[in-house]
């Protein structure tokens, strides 16, 4: 599986756990990813935990959204679910170039 | 001044090779194309280096240069060319892996550095770095292009990792390195740059004169530098930085 469709999978339960159209909880997202110095297209699911629990409940609150950590707890659910089995590969990210490098 | 550009000169060669040696010894054993590309890089670079100094030691022996040499100066300017194409293959490898666009701008780079190599050598004359000729202006923009490319998505990369290293996901001593390594292209860049606006404002005597191949040369290090500690950081440089990084208030 992609990790672009990570951010999908997110994307689409937000829409359904909250009262976000598909553009508004894309670019919510997207927001609290760029804050996090994240991508959409290179998100991992361990990435997305983070981000689910530490810097969308701010976004969402910020956009009027009642309870935002229960949204979020639902939301790192479904990439718990999502993930088992190892269902999100992992690309060459550049760091991993950097540190192969100073261990060799 | 002139010893101490030479020591400078030759010290960069010499860690050309070494850091070559290491990256290539490394794509053998991981088979990835990033420090394959690097490696590459370093290697032709450094042979270009030591070429373009054997020609200039050459013309300044005689003003009647004989056509090996000539010849010589040819294969200097297209390693240089070849390590600038190497480096727009390892920046696409690095941070684009798999994206069309990239694999269009290198196309695109690499034909750029190839028009501008062969009319920098088509009027049969040595090639110097800092010709003031539309020829070379054209070369140099192709490779200045690559450097400052590689440079900007090295610093927009480390910004970004300082931020997940805030959260606890990024690694603030890759962070730092990519850094480094951008910095290392902005140095190579301002070494071009640098040597055609001294020809062009002052002339090719500025650089029979100590201060010009002084700023050249200490460019020149501060780049090899740069890229050694960003690929290679000894063991205490990497505890500095991150003791550094970990004083920094999230």
């Amino acid at each position: 599986m992609a990790t672009n469709r990570l951010f999908n999978l997110v994307t689409e339960a937000m829409e359904a756990e909250s009262r976000f159209n598909r553009l508004e909880a894309r670019g919510t997202l997207r927001i609290a990813l760029k804050t996090s110095g994240l991508d959409a297209d290179t998100i991992e699911p361990d990435q997305m935990r983070v981000v689910l629990e530490r810097i969308l409940p701010k976004e969402l609150a910020a956009r009027g959204i009642d309870a935002p950590e229960a949204l979020c707890d639902r939301l790192v659910q479904v990439v718990r679910s999502a993930d088992q089995g190892g269902a999100f590969t992992r690309s060459d990210a550049p760091e991993d170039v950097f540190r192969r490098t100073r261990s060799a | 001044m002139q010893i101490l550009a030479l020591v400078v000169a030759c010290s960069t060669v010499v860690l050309g090779f070494v850091l070559a040696a290491r990256l290539l010894r490394l794509a053998a054993r991981s088979h990835k194309a990033p420090e394959l590309a690097m490696g590459v890089y370093c290697l032709l670079v450094t042979i270009g280096a030591v070429l373009y100094f054997y020609c200039l030691a050459a013309n300044a022996r005689s003003a009647q240069l004989p056509a090996w040499v000539l010849w010589l100066s040819d294969v200097s300017t297209l390693l240089v060319g070849l390590a600038a194409f190497a480096l727009a293959v390892g920046i696409w490898q690095i941070f684009h892996a798999g994206r069309r666009w990239a694999v269009v701008a290198v196309v695109g780079v690499g034909l750029w550095i190839a028009v501008g190599w062969i009319a920098s050598v088509s009027p049969g004359r040595l090639v110097r770095l800092g010709d003031f000729t539309a020829a070379n202006a054209f070369f140099l923009a192709g490779r200045v292009a690559v450097y400052g490319f590689g440079a900007f998505e090295a610093f927009r990369y480390a910004r970004k990792l300082r931020r997940r290293a805030a959260l606890g996901l990024g690694d603030p001593v890759a962070a730092h390195q990519i850094g480094l390594w951008g910095g290392a292209w902005v140095c190579v860049a301002l070494v071009g740059v640098c040597s055609f606006a001294i020809t062009g404002l002052v002339g090719p005597e500025a650089f029979e004169h100590s201060l010009a191949p002084l700023l050249v040369s200490g460019l020149n290090a501060a780049a090899w530098v740069c890229t050694w500690l960003s690929f290679f950081p000894p063991a205490a440089y990497q505890r500095w930085v991150a003791r550094g990084a970990s004083e920094v208030p999230a």
